[in-house]
């Protein structure tokens, strides 16, 4: 890890605070030898006045347990659950890069009359809804984080983004995409910043990979409940209705199915592997963290069915509980599941079926745990 | 000048292939792209380092082809590049 240089984005400089975690940090400072822990808690203190500045969005969100010195969870669940603070900010970008953009719509005010913006309005309030309600999660960051959102990114622009402090969405070209404020795409957005404020998880390889999983896993979470399916009801796409009119494919995954969701002369096909012996290595996506997603992704459908109902109950606090839990930005996929196993157990009991079936889960698609 | 440009990632996984002759600008445009791809800038802006939570943006691949014929080839994130630019790239 570099302690030394300086980050720069969104034309600004600042310094270490920004690469380094604050719970790694934390982490530093209570186990480093003395240098180390001496120059983390001055980073810490740094910290500390750029969160009272605001200047902008904390990475980490974690926090020590008190009754376990040397143990971090989010504090998501360390605290006490919060009441939820829903506010919504929409900005038009005009087609041009600049973030956030023109104030399209802000909490409360009635609908805007421009599509997509009324799309990524009330679909923020749906995975709002969902962490609140589901996993008393306040928002993002587990405190009342304003959700800002900037629709019309760019030109053609064929992507959405969470950049570390809101979402932005493209329109497409018309082509390949035609839109990216659908549902489960804008809860894929979001949890990327759940992540981000959990701990996070470093967007490189096996890590990289579990963060765009858990990002299809909530998406298609948000989807599920708001349309009160059952995990036999569900369809397990990510971003069903974006591809282009001529495209041949369905969406722009499928966790029931890997590399089935498209197959197009230009749009090429759908990469996923749902087995780690398909896993694909290369240099491209950063280490093809879009590609490998579809292993853990397929586990969690495959737990799902393997238990029934709906999808966001037992099995998505089990994945929520281990997002919470991890304290690892670098796990790998097998450390990942073991995570997983752990909440399973700690929810449901060693031997649960809910145990039993996770491990069977991660056993199909090559994983041992 | 000769910029390539090739992307990779996204959430779609997918990126653009675009290649701009200088050239063949009008003279404005061709020193608006001299001035976004001037092989210095470009240095100082690999240094940059993404939001450490950011996620679903572009890594960008850019080869310049300066007009003396010396190539310089750059690999930078779509969040440490100025929105001027970006606007640029989609315009051409
Ligand atoms: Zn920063
Ligand atoms: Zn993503």
């Amino acid at each position: 890890m570099c302690m030394s240089s300086d980050c720069r984005h969104f034309g600004h400089r600042h310094s270490i605070q920004c690469i380094v975690p604050p719970h790694m940090l934390k982490v530093l400072a209570l186990r480093g030898d003395d240098a180390t822990a001496k120059m983390a808690k001055a980073l810490l203190q740094q910290n500390e006045k750029l969160r009272e500045e605001r200047a902008e969005q904390p990475v980490g969100g974690m926090v020590a347990v008190q009754s376990a010195p040397g143990v971090f969870v989010s504090n998501a669940l360390a605290a006490a659950p919060q009441p939820a603070t829903l506010k919504r900010e929409i900005f038009d970008g005009g087609q041009r890069a600049t973030l956030p953009g023109t104030r399209l719509r802000g909490e409360g005010d009635p609908p805007s009359g421009d599509a997509s913006a009324d799309a990524a309005y009330d679909g923020a309030g749906d995975v709002f809804d969902l962490y609140s309600a589901e996993f008393s999660r306040n928002s993002l960051d587990g405190n009342g984080l304003t959700l800002t959102a900037t629709v019309h990114h760019r030109r053609n622009y064929n992507n959405a983004f969470w950049d570390g402090r809101q979402m932005a969405y493209g329109d497409g070209d018309g082509r390949i995409f035609q839109t990216f404020t659908e549902l489960s795409v804008i809860g894929h957005e979001m949890t990327h910043g759940v992540v981000q404020f959990s701990g996070g998880l470093d967007y490189q390889g096996q890590s990289g990979a579990l963060n765009e999983s858990i990002a299809d896993v909530f998406g298609s979470l948000v989807l599920q409940r708001k349309h009160g399916q059952d995990v036999g009801d569900a369809d397990w796409l990510v971003g069903k209705g974006i591809l282009g009119p001529t495209i041949n494919g369905v969406a722009l995954r499928s966790l029931k199915a890997p590399g089935t969701a498209y197959s197009d002369v230009l749009l090429g096909k759908d990469p996923q592997p749902y087995h780690m012996d398909l896993f694909v290595t290369t240099t491209d996506d950063n280490g093809g963290v879009h590609i490998n997603s579809g292993i853990p992704n397929h586990a969690f459908f495959l737990y799902c069915v393997y238990l029934g109902g709906n999808a966001w109950e037992r099995p998505g606090q089990i994945w929520y509980r281990a997002l919470q839990k991890l304290n690892n930005p670098m796990a790998t996929f097998a450390e990942w599941a073991a995570e997983t196993v752990d909440a399973a157990i700690e929810l449901h009991g060693m031997g649960s079926l809910e145990m039993v079936m996770l491990r069977r889960a991660w056993k199909l698609v090559g994983i041992a745990v | 000048m000769i910029v390539k440009i090739t992307s990779s990632g996204g959430l779609p996984g997918m990126g653009i292939d675009k290649t701009i002759d200088g050239g063949r600008l009008p003279a404005a445009m061709q020193a608006k792209l001299q001035a976004a791809f001037d092989p210095a800038v470009l240095r100082r802006l690999e240094q940059a380092t993404p939001h450490p939570g950011a996620a679903d943006m572009h890594d960008y691949r850019v080869t310049v082809t300066d007009d003396s014929g010396a190539v310089h080839r750059f690999k930078l994130s779509e969040a440490s590049m100025p929105a001027e630019t970006l606007d640029l790239i989609d315009d051409l």
